[in-house]
């Protein structure tokens, strides 16, 4: 078990489900459709992984479920950020800002824009 | 429910089901996957069906992923860890499996050749399926062609080679029709180096190519003024430039002798390019004349033609229908009674086998289920069997989900073993499933293991797996800690099994009683075939092809020479016992008519006056062995100088001159310039058309006699004194000494042409018997597998019943009874679906009704003896319980 005051590393799902909570509380599907969304980039998810990565976001407590209920769906559940989580998420954007800083100095650009 | 509704609700319950083995899904998320999931599901379904089995297919897949990878480390921060632990935790779980299945040899070879045979039995008669339902054809836009085909179904022809008149119209007169082109069949002699060589080809249309949207890999085809008549140039294949030129590209400038003509190829075209079958390797312009063009007498062309991109193939044959009626009014003498239809190429190509592929896919979908069913109630007893182990080591600490995921391991090491084999089998098979691809596919469609069918294969086996791996896997998990304290775990863990378990093995029979049911008609019909009256005698007899060249033997008198000379020289070979020419030996040539007139009655219009049309020489009839029923056979004084004479056959006499006499009455071919002739005998019927076809009306004409025939005498029929093998060569020396360059071609004995008739049929019956038999073997396995089992489960209570004084004769009552209810419940509901079923087995039944009864009740008798003799032998266990053992045991 590492110290308990060091942010987690996160994996780049995990990343994500954090980023799309960071301006409001979300239920699975709406993490799933924000994900989704062809401007952020990312691939199809399922269910299954999501779900997987919300439990140990939850356990870890970098997010926590909201008393919120939805009108349409009384069964989902609406996630939001912890404050772990957001120094989590203020650390992984960090670490990612530096790797990429040190990887424009070595000369890697990024490819033209394109579909990609 | 609408099928858009139907899928949802099916989706969610799949979901729901791989959902309750999530480890995420079963720690409290479930409901709002759920919700999320339906929210997804209303998505996808506004997208069509597609997009929702898409669905379905990812996130099934998805959870099945996920689920390996959350299980370890579901309750640890550490997220790299989670990562070692589940490789870590794989090779554990397959060195578990490993162990455990070695412990018991028997019970995992059971499993592993059920599945086998399931998953190999499925992906072979897949592959077929694939290579005949979805060939590669070499043509542009094959969707497009149709094949078009007269209708003369009153006279025994329902896909008859259209005649040039009608082909002309459709060329006109069917708007939906792009381009139409003909072809007729045609043979050449390929005569300079080496044996002279008989080569399969067709004179063409000029626009047949274009029709077909293809161009020559080599060279150019002809122009449209190039293919009149008197011009000598021909398109050959890439098989024939290859064997006979040696893929010399200077064939194109020098001329080539086809039937002692020199021929200008002019193109070879691409490599895979064949119609109408393999064997056509030379195309020359068919060069019809304007009169041949109007003339709808003669029935001898194919027709491909190429839908308007516009067009669909119900206008054409409406279009066609409309024709064939117009036709009909217009030219009765000829068209009175023609049809006319356009049928898709591949269809057309694929014809019955298009059943009998259907009819063996559903055996074959049979065989797996029974064997998941089968696999399903090993793995049930012995996770029955391992329920104190699952407690011992859940006591130890093994976390729920570990345990399942275990059994899945084992399941998933199962299928993928069985899988892996099947493919074995069923590539080792393609050899023998080769012969059920129709003639005009051979050599485009191989049957091959193609990723497609990997694909089918796996996805067969990880459902297998998935079935077969949750209820064991879902029941053994429930194992409840509180129940290790007592003894009794195991027994009411085992009470669920027990209803599972035997409605398995109900399901197995009675998939089993469909397909014994459907194979017993299979081989009923063949043995039927087998036994039917040929009206000839087969055995000893070796026939062979002369294909006299047209140019040579035009005349006449030089043709009926060289018969008689040949068969002089034949007849001096020893072992001939008997020689004969004839136009076409039995069963080779279904075709072949003329029309007739009997003199001095008036045509009655209820009859189509048509026979099919043969000249034999002397000697060819008792050479065959066919049995004269009046008069006589043609001898030496029918010659070109005798009364014209005629054999007509005992159908021919039952349809023109019933209940008469019919020696000495005389008839004539349809043209009035022919001479009358005399009927001088009768002979039985012979199977000329298929084995499997009635017979037709048949006449026969002296070869001497038959100057205005345009029938032509091609085959030879020699009946052998010895071993008829033996004389081939001889034979041909014979013949080769009358002319040294007359090929020799279609060498067979008399029994190969019937067993190459009958060649399909037994392949499919054989197929299907054997099916049937694994399903029985299968099914067997499985009801004994559940009495073995109850007998163990009950050994204590024989044991007690022993003991107070039960009759041994009683106990094994009981267990036979047991089973025998199981074999009841399934026999009926499988009797119950193969009366339904066995419709579909249809065209492929001769002289049997597909619902037999003697067949129904002689398979249940025999179905139903299988499963006594697989329940008698627990239940003479049971009867040998030795009670002091048994009350021990408790």
């Amino acid at each position: 078990m590492g110290d308990r005051d060091t942010p987690p590393s996160l994996s780049p799902l995990q990343f994500h489900i954090l980023l799309a909570l960071t301006d409001r509380p979300l239920h699975g599907y709406g993490i799933l459709r924000d994900l989704g969304d062809p401007a952020r980039g990312s691939a199809r998810l399922g269910t299954g992984a999501l779900y997987t990565a919300i439990a140990r976001l939850v356990t870890i407590g970098l997010i926590h479920e909201t008393d919120r209920r939805d009108a349409d769906d009384a069964r989902r559940r609406y996630y939001s950020l912890t404050v772990r989580g957001r120094v989590a998420l203020r650390a992984e954007a960090t670490r990612l800002e530096r790797l990429l800083a040190r990887a424009r100095r070595r000369g890697v650009r990024p490819v033209a824009a394109g579909r990609s | 429910m609408t099928s858009g509704r139907l899928a949802a609700w099916a989706a969610r319950r799949v979901y729901r089901v791989l959902l309750r083995l999530h480890p995420i899904g079963r720690s409290g998320y479930a409901a709002q996957m759920l919700a999320t999931f339906d929210a997804m599901v209303e998505g996808a379904c506004r997208r069509g069906g597609l997009a929702l089995a898409a669905l379905v297919a990812r996130e099934s897949l998805g959870l099945v992923v996920s689920a390996c990878r959350a299980f370890p480390a579901t309750s640890s921060d550490v997220v790299s860890r989670g990562k070692q632990n589940t490789m870590g935790n794989l090779r554990q779980d397959l060195r578990y499996a490993l162990r455990s299945f070695a412990r018991q040899p028997g019970l995992t070879a059971a499993l592993v050749a059920t599945l086998t045979l399931g998953i190999g039995a499925n992906s072979a008669i897949f592959s077929v399926t694939k290579a005949v339902l979805f060939p590669v054809l070499p043509f542009a836009d094959p969707a497009r062609l149709v094949m078009v085909w007269e209708d003369a179904s009153s006279l025994g022809f329902p896909r008859n080679t259209p005649a040039p008149g009608n082909y002309a119209d459709w060329t006109t007169s069917i708007p939906a029709f792009d381009g139409v082109a003909a072809l007729d069949d045609r043979e050449f002699n390929l005569t300079g180096t080496g044996d002279p060589e008989k080569i399969g080809g067709a004179g063409v249309t000029d626009n047949l190519f274009s029709v077909l949207g293809v161009r020559p890999a080599l060279g150019r085809i002809w122009r449209p003024d190039e293919g009149g008549a008197g011009t000598h140039v021909a398109v050959v294949s890439h098989d024939l430039w290859m064997s006979r030129f040696g893929g010399d590209r200077s064939v194109l400038d020098r001329p080539v002798s086809f039937n002692g003509i020199p021929y200008q190829v002019l193109g070879v075209m691409p490599r895979h390019f064949q119609i109408l079958g393999p064997d056509q390797q030379i195309w020359v312009p068919i060069g019809l004349t304007a009169a041949q063009l109007t003339e709808r007498g003669n029935h001898y062309l194919s027709v491909v033609a190429r839908l308007r991109p516009t067009a669909t193939l119900v206008q054409a044959n409406l279009q066609l229908e409309a024709l064939a009626a117009r036709l009909q009014r217009e030219e009765p003498g000829t068209n009175r009674t023609t049809g006319m239809y356009a049928v898709p190429l591949l269809d057309d190509y694929v014809g019955d086998t298009r059943t009998a592929l259907v009819v063996l896919l559903a055996a074959a979908g049979c065989v797996l289920l029974i064997a998941c069913a089968n696999v399903a109630n090993l793995l049930l007893t012995r996770a029955t069997g391992r329920a104190r182990e699952m407690m011992i080591r859940a006591a130890l600490g093994a976390d729920r989900k570990r345990l399942v995921r275990q059994l899945m391991t084992e399941s998933l090491l199962l299928a993928g073993t069985g899988a892996a084999l099947g493919l074995v089998v069923a590539t080792s098979s393609f050899g023998t499933l080769a012969h059920l691809i129709p003639l005009p596919l051979t050599g485009l469609s191989d049957v091959t293991m193609d990723l497609s069918v990997l694909g089918a294969t796996a996805g067969a086996a990880v459902v297998t797996g998935i079935l077969f791996g949750l209820a064991p896997a879902w029941r053994a998990s429930r194992v409840n800690l509180a129940a290790a304290a007592g003894h009794r775990a195991p027994r009411s863990l085992a009470g669920g099994h027990a209803r599972l378990r035997s409605a398995l093995v109900v399901a197995e029979i009675a998939l089993a009683t469909v397909l014994l049911v459907g194979a017993g008609l299979l081989v009923t019909s063949f043995r039927t075939i087998r036994g039917v009256d040929l009206g000839f005698r087969p055995d000893g007899v070796l026939t062979l092809r002369l294909q006299l060249p047209r140019r040579s033997y035009a005349d006449f008198d030089k043709r009926a020479q060289l018969v008689d000379t040949i068969l002089e020289r034949v007849r001096a070979v020893p072992g001939v016992a008997a020689a004969g020419f004839t136009s076409a030996v039995p069963l080779v040539w279904k075709g072949g008519t003329a029309g007739f007139e009997p003199q001095g009655r008036a045509l009655d219009p209820s009859l189509p006056y048509d026979a099919n049309n043969r000249v034999v020489s002397p000697g060819y009839m008792e050479t065959m062995g066919m049995t004269l029923r009046a008069g006589r056979f043609f001898g030496p004084a029918d010659d070109a100088n005798g009364n014209p004479a005629a054999i007509v056959n005992e159908r021919m006499v039952r349809q023109y001159w019933p209940g008469q006499d019919p020696i000495g009455r005389r008839f004539r071919v349809a043209a009035p310039s022919t001479p009358w002739r005399t009927i001088v005998g009768v002979v039985a019927d012979t199977r000329v058309m298929g084995i499997d076809q009635p017979t037709r009306a048949e006449m026969y004409f002296p070869i001497a006699q038959a100057r205005e025939n345009w029938m032509w005498p091609r085959d030879v029929a020699i009946r052998a004194s010895r071993d008829p093998k033996l004389l081939v060569a001889d034979v041909s020396r014979a013949i080769w000494t009358v002319d040294r360059n007359q090929p020799i071609s279609d060498v067979a004995l008399m029994d190969d042409i019937i067993a190459r008739e009958l060649q399909d049929r037994r392949l499919q019956t054989t197929l299907m018997a054997t099916f049937a038999g694994l399903a029985l073997l299968l099914a067997a396995v499985g009801i004994y597998g559940v009495l073995a089992f109850s007998v163990a489960e009950r050994t204590a209570e024989i044991g007690l019943r022993l003991a107070l004084g039960g009759q041994p004769a009683r106990i094994r009552a009981l267990f036979v009874r047991q089973g025998l209810v199981l074999a009841t419940v399934g026999l009926s509901l499988g009797l119950t679906a193969a009366v339904w079923s066995t419709a579909l087995l249809g065209k492929l039944l001769f002289g049997v009704h597909p619902r037999d009864p003697l067949t129904f009740v002689s398979q249940s008798v025999f179905l139903v003896a299988v499963c006594v003799v697989a329940t008698y032998l627990p239940a003479r266990r049971a009867s040998r319980v030795d009670p002091i053992e048994a009350l021990r045991q408790d």
